[in-house]
């Protein structure tokens, strides 16, 4: 009995030992000069024209510049352009600074710039931007002065040449190692150089001494990039202290970490909409539109929004996020249980078969797939019709839905205008691949605005696409999900992007 | 046992290669486009064709398996579509990790159950029997990814003494460790308790005792050593489970390890990383499996004797009929 209590004895005083550990071990203190950021994944490479991963842009926003920085309010500020003009409508002409070294000491010239878009054009990851690009009559017309050209007028030219995609790229380093060794080991002109990556952990910048815009006040000695997939964890390392900056954190996170002490939180909007989507072109099961106008009125998706997302989105009130050019609400009145039940009536004529059950498609999203709950309930009790839900990883999801076979008629699904411009929020209505409709009149509407460059005539063609969007009813929105970030309390000079693609560069610590 | 050993390793090319294949089938029939999840959603249809041209995607199957399959032999593993760089060096510098993981947590469950599994067997029914009871519950319907979590609440939030993500230091070792031992250690204690009870009750623990042994010497000389062959099992498995990738710790500590890899790889359809991978996986357990069962023969002489096999037994049956006087005359 006297040894068992010995035991016992020596497991408690153990464990007093630990817990009276509390307080001696003190949150390890973020060195002012290091900025750590939590991303939640790793980016395939470092390439500019090498992925598509919102991390490898952010990442790159530090290791690159571009020729000229979006504002954000339909005006560009200069970077390696000084300044720029445009010389005819498919050409634009950019006088570069002087003296402006890559990582590796040589000299970033006009040569550069047009091999960078030439590239970008040919470069499957990047020709959603600068497939409009035409790099073949891009020329330098001497060392610091650059034409760059588009094959048709093009109104988001410069919003392209801004984004993380349009980064300006080493010619000689390239051709000497290669695509694939770039993308490993990066040089740009950017603020930070590389340093080191650690596969699945960190990718780790340092600053730069030598860089260019001496007018810009870089306040850290290194960032360290870190990847976290599980949201979760990503807002524990905020309130633990070993990250600074957490970005993609979830709403009910947020909800905490704003009461946590030495922990506070950004948030505003995003350029993502999710919404309900409708393959007609490859499937007749919602050709009528009686019965997809049915189904969105209802819909009461003001209240399910606020349920399921809180203050982690907003009601989408139209076919792209209200922060880009030219939003209009056009979806606020849609909610109407008896105009429901009439289209209803409408498409029963039609041949819609209400006693079937029919599939909606998600990938699995908590939040998503809560929403579709609730759906499926409003339809079942307004309508009569039952839909079951069929969840699918996203490779497959995103494989059947391009397929164009049709076997996926009603699915959820999101678009992220990380370009910043309507026209890349707009890219499942065009294109030869498009899948929701094939109205060749919101076709030419859709390549008439993007070719507009008269910002006031260019708001008035989107507000008539939006229009036409909202008539054809060839998806539902539902929300616009914010961007919340996470972060220390002594971290200052963020600015929250729409696109999850911030500059963390001239991040300081007060 | 030489001879023993050696045909099992004899046996691992065609558990690879049957491996491969089967994974190689399961890839091919798995709907999701690689290409496309590279390009992305936004990308037009003429991109993700051209990456598909790029990746050798459209290269009819059996020609990218004997391609495979030959490089493989060569020691290359293919380039992964993500990253670019060779699977070889990815696996390489992913593996040291989860080899430490599976090390730390296999050590932890088999010191914790052997612990209590002696316990358990040598105080029936007492405080720290029931404790020990308790302790395995506990620990097999506690999913990995709370306890996980748990620890990192209360040792990195609450106490700040330990951090709570990476694996780069051994402070960093101890709760993924914990959180995947803790596991192993009841597993091992709930199998093992009935195992050692059978032991202690035989007879030649009655005679041990009875000539005098401290209890020290037949618990630990007489009996664990019996008692060890399940034992030595589940760690067995546990380690070729850990070396596979405990993925869900991996997620919750964000440790950069190979199961972590291999479920990210399979999300993203990077064929010749989930190949390569699953090649070295079933590589390393066939390899893990093999150092047990000749851990059983240092055990156990009784199997030891099995190893000889049919050589062994002619040898045996020869010398038997020659006893009973056979022979030429």
């Amino acid at each position: 009995m006297k040894k068992h209590f010995r035991k016992l004895a020596i497991i408690l005083s153990l464990a007093l030992s630990v817990c009276s550990l509390a307080g001696c071990g003190k949150k390890e203190d973020a060195q002012k000069d290091t900025l750590t950021v939590a991303f939640r994944n790793e980016p395939a490479n470092m390439d500019p024209t090498g992925s598509s991963s919102l991390t490898a842009f952010c990442i790159q926003f530090q290791n690159f510049d571009r020729l000229i920085i979006n504002n954000g309010d339909g005006t560009y500020s200069p970077s390696l352009a000084k300044e720029w003009e445009q010389i005819d409508p498919l050409t634009y002409r950019f006088h570069l600074q002087e003296g402006v070294k890559f990582h590796d000491g040589s000299e970033m010239t006009a040569d550069d710039v047009v091999y960078t878009i030439a590239r970008a054009e040919k470069s499957s990851f990047s020709s959603s931007f600068f497939g409009y690009f035409n790099g073949e009559a891009c020329k330098a017309v001497d060392k610091y002065t650059v034409d760059i050209s588009t094959y048709e007028p093009f109104a988001p030219f410069l919003t392209y040449l801004a984004s993380s995609r349009g980064s300006i790229v080493p010619k000689a380093y390239i051709e000497k190692v290669g695509d694939d060794e770039f993308g490993r080991n990066p040089i740009g002109t950017g603020a930070f150089k590389f340093d080191s990556w650690t596969s699945g952990d960190n990718i780790t910048m340092v600053k730069n001494d030598d860089y260019w815009n001496k007018d810009k006040k870089i306040a850290v000695n290194k960032i360290v990039n870190r990847f976290i997939t599980d949201t979760s964890a990503r807002a524990i390392e905020i309130e633990s202290g070993a990250v600074d900056i957490s970005l993609h954190v979830a709403g009910n996170d947020a909800a905490r970490l704003e009461t946590t002490k030495g922990v506070k939180t950004q948030i505003g909007p995003s350029y993502s909409t999710t919404y309900l989507r409708f393959d007609t072109v490859n499937n007749d099961t919602y050709a009528d539109i009686n019965i997809r106008k049915a189904l969105r009125a209802a819909i009461d998706m003001d209240s399910v929004v606020k349920t399921v997302w809180g203050n982690g989105g907003e009601t989408a009130k139209s076919y792209y996020s209200p922060v880009l050019l030219g939003w209009k609400d056009v979806c606020s009145n849609d909610y109407d249980e008896e105009a429901a039940k009439k289209y209803l009536e409408e498409a029963v004529a039609n041949g819609f078969d209400t006693s079937k059950t029919y599939t909606i498609y998600c990938s699995g999203d908590s939040l998503e797939t809560n929403a579709l709950q609730a759906f499926m309930n409003q339809w079942k009790n307004v309508l009569g019709l039952n839909f079951e839900m069929n969840i699918m990883d996203n490779a497959t999801l995103t494989s059947k839905i391009n397929s164009g076979t049709g076997e996926i008629p009603f699915f959820i699904s999101t678009t992220n205008a990380a370009a910043g411009d309507p026209d890349h929020g707009l890219f499942v209505y065009k294109g030869t691949a498009c899948t929701t409709h094939k109205d060749p009149a919101l076709f030419d509407l859709i390549s008439k605005a993007a070719a507009e460059f008269d910002t006031e005539k260019r708001v008035e063609l989107y507000g008539e696409i939006q229009e036409m969007l909202h008539e054809g009813c060839y998806t539902i929105p539902m929300v616009n999900t914010n961007a919340i970030y996470g972060l220390n309390e002594s971290v200052q000079g963020l600015e929250t992007h729409p696109g999850y693609v911030p500059d963390v560069t001239g991040v300081y610590f007060e | 046992m030489y001879k023993y050993i050696l045909k099992r390793l004899i046996m691992l090319i065609p558990v690879l290669i049957g491996v491969s294949l089967v994974v190689f089938m399961m890839l091919e029939i798995t709907p999701g486009d690689p290409a496309r999840q590279l390009a992305g959603s936004d990308a037009s249809e003429e991109a993700v064709e051209q990456l598909r041209d790029e990746l050798g995607l459209n290269d009819p199957a059996a020609t990218r398996f004997v391609r495979y399959m030959w490089n493989a032999c060569h020691g290359d593993l293919g380039t992964s579509y993500t990253t670019k760089s060779p699977v070889v060096k990815e696996i390489i510098n992913r593996f040291p990790t989860t080899f430490t993981l599976a090390c730390l947590s296999t050590l932890i469950a088999g010191c914790t159950g052997i612990l209590l599994e002696i316990i358990s067997a040598t105080h029936q029914y007492s405080f720290l029997d029931r404790f020990a009871t308790l302790f395995a519950l506990l620990g097999v319907s506690m999913p990995v990814f709370w306890l996980g979590m748990m620890l990192i609440v209360f040792f990195s939030v609450k106490l700040a003494i330990l951090p709570s993500s990476g694996f780069s230091t051994p402070l960093h070792w101890i709760m993924p460790a914990v959180a995947v031992g803790y596991r192993a250690a009841a597993i091992i204690t709930r199998q093992t308790r009935s195992s050692m009870l059978e032991v202690i009750r035989q007879d030649y623990i009655r005679t041990a005792r009875a000539k005098g042994q401290s209890e020290k010497v037949v618990i630990y000389k007489h009996a664990l050593k019996n008692a060890l062959i399940p034992v030595i099992t589940v760690l067995g498995l546990q380690f070729g489970a850990g070396l596979g990738g405990a993925v869900v710790t991996e997620t919750v500590f964000s440790i950069s390890g190979l199961g972590k890899l291999m479920v990210d790889s399979i999300n993203a359809r990077n064929y010749p990383m989930v190949q390569g991978g699953v090649l070295v996986i079933a590589c390393v357990f066939t390899l893990v499996n093999l150092a047990v069962d000749v851990l059983y023969a240092y055990l156990d002489p009784r199997i030891k004797s099995q190893y000889g096999g049919r050589v062994k037994a002619k040898k045996l049956l020869k010398n038997k009929n020659e006893a009973k006087g056979g022979g030429e005359r």
